[in-house]
This record gives C-alpha cells, sequence and structure tokens, in this order.
C-alpha cells in the first residue's frame, strides 16, 4: 500500500465543468513526486484533496486514499485528524501562511500545543528545534521576532519548519520556490532532500519548472487541461519524453532551448476549465494532431515499464519497421542545433 | 561612444529616523545600439533601483546617466525634455502599468513622438500594435480583456510609441507563464535587433538571460561585481559571488547536479559589511577582503570584476585555481 493514492479522481463544479478528470496519482513513503502542468491544469486542485479540501460546491468522483483510508468521505473531526499530522501543507508566499502580527514562536507552538498536547515550555522547545531544523540562524531569538524581520527565503523555510511541527508523513509543497531567487531556491531544495532522507517523509511537489524538477524529483506526473498527459520516473519523461505536451513545455524554457536559438514558444493559449476543447485537451495548440485527437479522449497508456503517456499519435514512439529513433534527448539537440 | 552611460550611480533610500540604506552604492554600465545587456542579482540587490534611477524615476544621489551624450534628468511634474523621450521603461506587472479604464490605442498614442489628430495617432498606435504582434482589431479594447502576456505586449508597444534609442525592461517577463515568457523575450529580443534599440533587461532569471543578452553584469548589495559577455561568463567567472549564484542554477542536463546554494544570508543593505561586501559568504576571501573594497577594474578587453583575487588588466584567475590557493594558504 502506498502513502498516498488518487484513484480515479475526477472533481467536477457547477455548470457540469471539469477541474479535473480521471487522474491516479501514487506518492510511497520517502518519495518526492512531482506535478508538473500551466496554471489551471489542475495541479493544485489534485493535490489539495488528500487533506480532503475540494473547491467549494464541487463534487468528486474516485478515491484519495492517504495510509489506505479514503480521505474524501472523512467526516470534518476526521479530517481534523489527518491535516498536519499525516499530511501538511506548504504555499507559494509564505507571507499568507504567517500572521503578521503575531511572532513566530506563537505561531509554531499553536500547532504543538493542539496537536500533541505539549505544554507551553515543551512545545517552545520543540518550536525552536524546528527552526534549526529548517537552518534559521539563533533559533531562540528567532522565535520570538515578527515575520516581517526576515527575508523571503527565511519566511519560506520558517513556514516549512511550521508544516513540519506535527512530523507529517507526507507535505504538499505548492510551488513553494517560484518566487524565491535560485540561491534560495537551492538552500530549500536541499533542505526537502536531507528531510525525506532524514526522516522518509514523502513530498508532493508542484512546480511548472521542469529544471526544478530535473534536479528534485524522483518521479513525475505532467498535467493538462485537468488530464495526466504523460508520468514516469524523471529521467524517462525528461529524457524519453513520449507526450508532444511535455517535449513542448521542455522546448519553451530558455534551459530545455538551444543556445543561440530563439526560444520556441507553445502556439496558443492553455487550455482552462471553461475553455476545454472535446478530444485531447491539447489537439488545439499539438503539431502532431490528428483528425481522431479532436474527438477522441487519448487514454493513459504504458509505453514502457512505469512510463505512461496519453496520446493516441504518439509521435516519439512509434516509428514503422526498420526505421532509426529520432534522439531527442538534450544532448543530442544541442549538438544538432550548433552544426545546422 | 555608447548610447546609454551609466557612470558611478548611488542612490540611497532616507526614512526619517532612520540610518539611509544605500540601494545602489556606486554602479556604472553602459548600453550600445541594438545590444542586450542583461542585469542580474538576488531580490534587494538594487537592480530594479538602479534600473529606476537610470530612466529617471529615482533621484540619484550622486552619478551621472547620458543618453547620447546627454543628462538624463528625473521625472518631475513638468514635460519631460524631448531627449528624455529615448529612454522608455517596461515593467514588471502590467495588470498595474495599464490604465483599465482608457482603450488600450489611447494609452499607445499616448507616447507618440508627433501628434496632430485623433485619426492618425490611432493609425500609429495599430502599426505599433501589430509591431508587437497584435491584431489591428484590439485597438479598441480595454486590458482586462487581455491575457498577461498580451498586455506585456501592449505595454512594450506603448513603450515603442517615442521611438525610443533604450528601452530598460524590469523584470518583463517573470510574471509570466513559461510559454508566454519565451514570446515575451523572443519579442523584446527581435525589436532591439530590428530597430537597433539598446536593451537593459533586469531579472532574477538567469536563464531567460542567459538565452537573450549580449553582455550580462551581475550586481550583489548594491554593487556590480562582474560584467562580462554572456557566452563567457557561462564558460568562466571571475568573480565567486557570480559563481556561487551560476551554481544555484538548477539544470535540465539528465544526471544533473543538485544546485549549491551559497554560505549565509544576503546581508541588509542599510549595514552593509565592510571591505568587499560579498566577504563574509566568500569561500575564497583573504584579510585584505574585510577591509578594502575592491572597485570594478577591467580585467581584459571584455570583462570586468571587483575581486581583490582579479588584478586590473589581467591575467584573469580561474576560480578552481583560487579555491586551491586559499587553502595551501591558511
Amino acid at each position: 500500500m502506498s502513502l498516498l493514492e488518487v484513484d480515479n479522481l475526477s472533481i467536477l463544479i457547477r455548470g457540469g465543468r471539469n477541474l479535473v478528470e480521471d487522474v491516479s496519482i501514487t506518492v510511497n513513503a520517502g518519495e518526492i513526486v512531482g506535478i508538473a502542468g500551466e496554471s489551471g491544469s489542475g495541479k493544485t486542485v489534485t493535490a489539495m484533496t488528500s487533506l480532503g479540501f475540494l473547491p467549494a460546491g464541487a463534487t468528486s468522483a474516485g478515491e484519495v486514499r492517504v495510509n489506505g483510508v479514503d480521505v474524501l468521505s472523512m467526516t470534518p473531526k476526521q479530517l481534523q485528524s489527518i491535516r498536519g499530522t499525516e499530511v501538511a501543507m506548504v504555499f507559494q508566499d509564505p507571507m499568507t501562511s504567517l500572521h503578521p502580527m503575531l511572532n513566530i514562536g506563537t505561531q509554531l507552538t499553536e500547532h504543538l500545543r493542539v496537536h500533541k498536547g505539549l505544554g507551553r515550555k515543551a512545545a517552545w522547545a520543540r518550536a525552536a528545534e524546528l527552526l534549526e531544523l529548517v537552518r534559521i540562524p539563533d533559533p531562540e531569538s528567532a522565535l520570538s521576532a515578527f515575520p516581517h524581520r526576515f527575508s523571503g527565503g527565511m519566511r519560506q523555510r520558517i513556514a516549512i519548519a511550521m508544516a513540519l511541527a506535527c512530523d507529517p508523513k507526507l507535505l504538499i509543497a505548492d510551488e513553494i520556490t517560484t518566487a524565491l531567487d535560485v540561491t534560495v531556491q537551492a538552500g530549500i531544495l536541499d533542505l526537502l532532500d536531507r528531510l525525506r532522507r532524514e526522516t522518509g517523509m514523502a513530498v508532493v511537489f508542484i512546480t511548472h519548472d521542469l529544471a526544478v524538477m530535473n534536479v528534485i524529483a524522483d518521479r513525475l506526473y505532467v498535467m493538462y487541461g485537468g488530464r495526466l498527459a504523460e508520468s514516469g520516473s524523471i529521467s524517462q519523461v525528461l529524457n524519453s519524453t513520449r507526450h508532444p505536451y511535455t517535449r513542448a513545455l521542455i522546448d519553451a524554457l530558455p534551459e530545455g532551448a538551444a543556445l543561440g536559438k530563439a526560444l520556441v514558444p507553445i502556439p496558443g493559449e492553455p487550455s482552462t476549465p471553461d475553455r476545454r476543447p472535446a478530444g485531447c485537451a491539447f489537439n488545439p495548440r499539438c503539431t502532431f494532431a490528428v483528425e481522431s485527437c479532436r474527438t477522441d479522449v487519448p487514454q493513459l497508456r504504458e509505453l514502457e515499464e512505469g512510463h505512461f503517456a496519453a496520446c493516441a499519435v504518439d509521435p516519439f514512439g512509434s516509428l514503422p519497421e526498420g526505421a532509426v529513433p529520432l534522439d531527442l534527448s538534450l544532448a543530442a539537440r544541442k549538438d544538432s542545433h550548433v552544426a545546422s | 561612444m555608447s548610447l546609454l552611460e551609466v557612470r558611478d550611480v548611488i542612490v540611497d533610500y532616507k526614512t526619517p529616523g532612520r540610518r539611509p540604506v544605500r540601494a545602489v552604492a556606486g554602479a556604472s554600465l553602459e548600453v550600445g545600439p541594438g545590444e542586450i545587456v542583461g542585469l542580474v542579482g538576488e531580490s534587494g540587490c538594487g537592480k530594479s533601483t538602479l534600473g529606476r534611477g537610470i530612466v529617471g524615476l529615482q533621484k540619484l544621489t550622486s552619478g551621472s546617466v547620458t543618453l547620447n551624450g546627454v543628462a538624463v534628468s528625473p521625472v518631475g511634474r513638468r514635460a519631460r525634455p524631448k531627449a528624455d523621450r529615448g529612454l522608455q521603461m517596461v515593467f514588471q506587472d502590467p495588470y498595474s502599468s495599464l490604465n483599465p479604464r482608457r482603450r488600450v490605442w489611447r494609452q499607445v498614442a499616448d507616447g507618440l513622438a508627433e501628434r496632430t489628430n485623433d485619426a492618425s495617432a490611432r493609425a500609429a498606435a495599430i502599426e505599433l500594435l501589430e509591431a508587437v504582434g497584435l491584431s489591428a482589431a484590439i485597438a479598441d479594447r480595454y486590458p482586462h480583456e487581455f491575457s498577461g502576456g498580451q498586455r506585456q505586449r501592449i505595454a512594450i508597444a506603448r513603450a515603442l510609441a517615442p521611438q525610443p534609442s533604450v528601452i530598460v525592461a524590469d523584470e518583463a517577463v517573470s510574471a509570466l507563464d513559461a510559454s508566454t515568457q519565451a514570446q515575451i523575450a523572443n519579442l523584446l529580443v527581435g525589436l532591439a535587433k530590428e530597430r537597433g534599440m539598446g536593451l537593459l533587461f533586469i531579472s532574477h532569471d538567469l536563464s531567460v538571460v542567459r538565452h537573450i543578452a549580449d553582455k550580462v553584469a551581475v550586481m550583489y548589495l548594491g554593487r556590480i561585481v562582474e560584467t562580462a559577455p554572456t557566452d563567457e561568463l557561462w564558460e568562466s567567472r571571475l568573480h565567486p559571488y557570480t559563481d556561487a549564484l551560476v551554481r544555484a542554477i538548477p539544470s535540465l542536463e539528465p544526471d544533473a547536479s543538485a544546485p549549491v546554494a551559497p554560505e549565509g544570508e544576503v546581508p541588509d543593505p542599510a549595514a552593509p559589511p565592510t571591505g568587499c561586501r560579498f566577504h563574509p559568504r566568500c569561500p575564497v576571501a583573504m584579510d585584505r577582503c574585510s577591509t578594502e573594497d575592491p572597485s570594478l577594474v577591467m580585467i581584459d578587453d571584455s570583462r570586468a570584476a571587483a575581486c581583490w583575487h582579479q588584478p586590473a588588466g589581467g591575467p584573469a584567475v580561474r576560480l578552481e585555481l583560487l579555491a586551491t590557493r586559499v587553502a595551501e594558504q591558511s
């Protein structure tokens, strides 16, 4: 049994629109799993269900199991018992998760006293330990300081310390490094990697930045238009990419494009819940789309062990007999650009 | 002579009852025609303040900014001198830089150098909107009808209206999705090259800068610590801070090594360290670094650095060698 099992999850909002359709994700203990996609792809909504959160007025189908128990059918009281202790979450903007007018110590000890029943002094001592864990210098005096005293990177580390207060088994990290400088980002990524090695905590890491995914995630799910486009180990998805959307996303990145060439934007506009084309959601922007892509929704198929893609055309996979496969790896593409 | 020359600019922010914060502590740079200069650094390093100081939005404490040899004057209540219109700015957030209650063509037409009547102004505005990849049909719409990327195109069209010779773009692509970012970056590069316009591209995103800039200036705590042609900078760094910055960038390459975070935190700009401002975090700092402040000097024809390890006029010392040299001394 995996720590988190999202099973054929669909989320419907009023007006019969689907935010998320038929998404399945598993996360094992000690694993860092990435969910990538543009804004509006459904990556945050999917991850939030593991805490029992659904958008207001939404209904769901499918199951989301944490340690084998379906959170979508839990009572509010049961949910409270898993939030923070089993699953915790960190958001993009640490200023919205920290109260500006309470000192750090008050905010950190609140969880410890409610969930763990610690006394004032014991909670304060544990809070100092947590700050030390996330490498905040001089934790004792930091506890009596207010959030504005800290830099963006330190605030984000304090928000992580807060999420870690009750030793969660799963941490949902939603774009937690997007607003930070690369130097600070490097520190946070290192912290997450250390925590999962030392405590066996699993992390769901949500970002649209594939270069960050490449250095932090073990496995990657790519979402587009509320559905999974591709999933597999980080090297399967990024180095032997099979879905045209993943390929286009890599090519649009400055890190992915060849130097000295213009960047390659994905044509068209991203699909949003109120603008979902029929068939494959990516078909209007896809250079490989055929007639059936406009009518039939492609199903996820296992292309090699553990590597899934939902593309009816599979332009980087299926080759006629005797053909030489195209080497689409980064290194090969860079060389070929230099040669041309 | 360069198009835009920035000499020894100092900008202080004064708050009553507090010590002034020196956001820019002596910065010099040049932008030539058709040249794209990337100005990079972490948040709080003063790169935006420098950008605002250059266009006149922020009063300089000392130093000078000249465009085509003419000093740029600060923006005040009066109309700007004609010569200063050659310097335009594009901001990070196109949601707040456009007026929500005015039609987009009117906002673009505001900047036109010569204005006779509405009909000709509208025609000129439409021409500019088309130059940034928008269609004439959208001229009468309001900003809320556009996506972030389209709004940034409108802001760029407006900046182009007075036919500027230099555009300062402050984090102009940072708030956009990856794919839109690529579109706007390509647009800015195309415009600079076609029109022979200088572009000062301020960004914290080194990956984008690496792609579009001809030259890079790296800023740390109010100082420019290194300038170099982009490809040479990625080949080798002369300043330890630049090296730390580049090594923190995550890579898309297979089996990429984990990005490395530099030691410590960025110090408070109100109380910068003595000597070289990077020395408390520098892996190769010497005694001299904590007392004497190095100035930015040319190391060879194309590169400059502000580091006591790098002698003026060269030859440049490789950072790997420095590390071993420092290890031997201690």
